[in-house]
């Protein structure tokens, strides 16, 4: 039986605007099993990345608790939060997000040199994982001069640098076309399971949610198992 | 996170790079905009400090070699004739030469004009010491008093009299009776050479007579006598020549260094150069508001990759740093690209003001072509009563340095508020926002 990473206990996200409370997440419960993927799927505003801010420490829940390990990430420090995002958790968002003034290699090995402050040893990290996204020849390239597909590689190689527990990737393929899509999802899938990561990806393409081991559909702010 | 990741982050953002996606950015202009305005605040700033410096330096290098002496022996009994002092303070070693000066005042007037004048009469030996000649500018005949009634005149004084060298003019001393009427007494004196000490105020008082004309032409009552002293280095060591002469001298006398006798001068040209130095600080610390506001334009134009740092696990602190050590690299240009240029214009002032002159001039002389009135005449721009006719430069390089760290730590200061607007940025909302 596999460990649990992440644990979120009937957990609630209400946003309060001046006309009404929005309550976008009522209840979730979810548990995020070590090396496996999940996929988690609903329409458009429905709460997946506000659920995957909360799981990633960027956001907080207004009730219920996510556990990491021992960190409950409701009642955590600013700091605490910073380093649980350094250290266990790897973001890939729909925008790529790369730094412009950094080229692909600075990018990808920023999260290990911001943890480390090592330079060479991060770049050692970070070159080993372009090669394994493919892009061993475009290390010194700033993101203006890769393509979209490339980029979103790039962001691949930069969420999985520090080693992370738990991969978050909200519709990361769902800026790309047909082609350079698929070639993301693969790697993302193979690069994130060689390295013994648990993979959460929010989309809302059935397709790419039936690659994952677990899925999950977002509706009315719950979530049930598909 | 550790300083070198916060460093390589920091100059990054603030550097950029040619390769990255120009697109809107405004931060990077208006970053070069607060490196530039810092680096021009610096120019007035270095250039008065430098040039205040070489002015101070030029002032009282002349008021000494062609005034004052290095020292002063006065003496204040009989004990001992000047004559005797001077020769005696001359064998002293150490003492580079010893005259005697005897000074009055007393009126010069040729047929069309009439001036005061401050006489000095002095020892050939003074006129051909060698700090004497390196300050003295001979405009007209020679440095010279060789026969009776020879007169050196200042350049303005000549100039209001209308004399050169060669001309006759008389002077008018005032003496008084036993019964204590004014009695006048009139000189004749020839003009032998005419004379600079490149300052304005000296120029038109100065006249030099032979110290053996002393009896004949000043009145015995008011005409003090010293023996006028040179030593080796009066700006390293200002007491040098004070301190020999005293022990030279022992009795009778009584002994002022040129620091002493020009106290008042020295200290006037100080506060003048502190009053400056303040009102050219202040344009500084305005223009380090510039590299708060640049910054402040930096973290709106980068919000989501501040957002993006926070996602990889920055801490608010972290993010802080961040942007006040961009702060601190700003002013660091500035003040590479100020001293720079400060420095060049400081060494280059008397070119500049010549070039500004000319400038002037020709604007003046263009608006009268134009409006049909007739040439006006050259106008220098900077009226030499005030200023010498060449500023010396003296590069401190102690004092840039000072420059350079309080323009860098005032950098720093003025990063406070978008550091903290960085570090209090919200990642959800910056990352929602697209
Ligand atoms: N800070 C906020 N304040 C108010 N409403 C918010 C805030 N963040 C998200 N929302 C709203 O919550 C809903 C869910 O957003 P989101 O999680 O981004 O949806 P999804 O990713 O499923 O498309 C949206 O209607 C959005 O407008
Ligand atoms: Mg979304």
């Amino acid at each position: 039986m596999s460990d649990v990473v992440l644990s979120l206990r009937d957990v609630s996200r209400v946003f309060s605007t001046e006309a009404e409370d929005l309550h976008i997440l009522r209840s979730v419960d979810l548990d995020i099993l070590s090396g496996r993927s999940s996929s988690i799927s609903g329409p458009s505003g429905c709460g997946k990345s506000t659920l995957l801010s909360i799981m990633g420490g960027l956001d907080r829940p207004s009730s219920g608790t996510v556990m990491a390990g021992q960190l409950d990430l409701g009642k955590a420090t600013e700091t605490q939060l910073a380093s649980y995002r350094s250290t266990v958790i790897g973001f890939v968002f729909q925008s790529h997000y790369l730094l412009k003034d950094f080229t692909a290699l600075e990018n990808a090995m920023l999260p290990a040199f911001m943890l480390s402050g090592d330079r060479p040893g991060s770049e050692r990290v970070a070159r080993e994982l372009l090669d394994a996204v493919g892009l061993s020849a475009r290390l010194d390239h700033t993101p203006a001069r890769l393509s979209g597909g490339e980029r979103q590689r790039v962001a691949i190689a930069r969420a999985l640098v520090n080693s992370p527990s738990v991969v978050l990737a909200d519709e990361p393929t769902g800026s790309l076309d047909e082609d350079s899509a698929r070639t993301v999802e693969e790697l993302l899938f193979s690069v994130v399971a060689e390295r013994g990561a648990s993979l959460v990806l929010v989309t809302h393409d059935p397709r790419l949610a039936g690659l994952a081991e677990v899925r999950y559909q977002l509706r009315n702010g719950t979530l049930a198992t598909v | 996170m550790k300083g070198a990741p916060v460093f390589f982050i920091a100059s990054r953002l603030i550097a950029g790079r040619n390769d990255a996606s120009g697109g809107r950015d405004q931060a990077r202009r208006a970053l070069r905009g607060a490196v530039l305005a810092i680096g021009l605040s610096l120019v007035p700033l270095l250039t008065v400090m430098q040039v205040a410096d070489g002015m101070v330096q030029g002032i009282s290098a002349r008021y000494v070699e062609l005034g004052t002496y290095h020292a002063q022996a006065h003496a204040y009994s009989d004990t001992e004739p000047l004559a005797d002092a001077r020769d005696r303070l001359a064998a002293t070693p150490g003492v580079t030469g010893a005259w005697i000066e005897s000074q009055s005042v007393g009126v010069a007037f040729t047929s069309g004009a009439r001036e005061g004048a401050a006489i000095r009469a002095v020892e050939q030996g003074f006129l051909d010491d060698p700090g004497t000649t390196a300050y003295f500018e001979l405009e007209d005949g020679d440095l010279a008093l060789e026969r009776a009634n020879d007169a050196l005149v200042g350049s303005a004084l000549a100039a209001k009299l209308g004399i050169k060298s060669g001309d006759s003019f008389n002077l008018i001393t005032v003496r008084r009776s036993a019964s204590g009427e004014p009695l006048p007494k009139v000189s004749i004196l020839r003009v032998r050479g005419v004379v600079s000490a490149g300052y304005r105020e000296l120029d038109s008082q100065w006249l030099f007579i032979r110290q053996a004309d002393t009896a004949r032409v000043l009145p015995r009552e008011s005409t003090r006598s010293f023996v006028g002293i040179k030593s080796a280095d009066p700006f390293g060591e200002p007491e040098q020549a004070r301190l020999l002469a005293e022990s030279a001298l022992q009795q009778g006398y009584t002994v002022y260094s040129w620091k002493r006798l020009e106290r008042n001068l020295f200290e006037s040209l100080a506060s003048t150069r502190t009053m400056l130095l303040l009102i050219m600080a202040v344009t500084v610390a305005v223009a380090a508001v510039n590299v708060s506001s640049a910054l402040s334009t930096l973290v709106m134009e980068r919000r989501q990759e501040i957002a993006v740092l926070k996602s990889l696990g920055a801490r608010p602190s972290d993010l802080a740093r961040t942007f006040s050590l961009g702060g601190a690299f700003l002013g660091a240009a500035g003040a590479v690209l100020g001293s720079a240029f400060g420095l060049l214009a400081a060494t280059r002032i008397n070119e500049i003001l010549r070039v500004l002159e000319w400038l002037s001039n020709a604007a003046r002389r263009l608006v009268a072509l134009l409006t049909g009135s007739p040439a006006p005449a050259y106008a220098p721009l900077l009226d030499p009563e005030y200023y010498l006719q060449a500023i010396p430069i003296t590069l401190r390089f102690a004092d840039v340095a000072g420059v350079v760290i309080l323009t860098v730590g005032l950098s720093f200061a003025a990063s406070f508020l978008p550091a903290r607007k960085a570090a209090r940025l919200d990642p959800m909302d910056a990352l929602r926002r697209r």
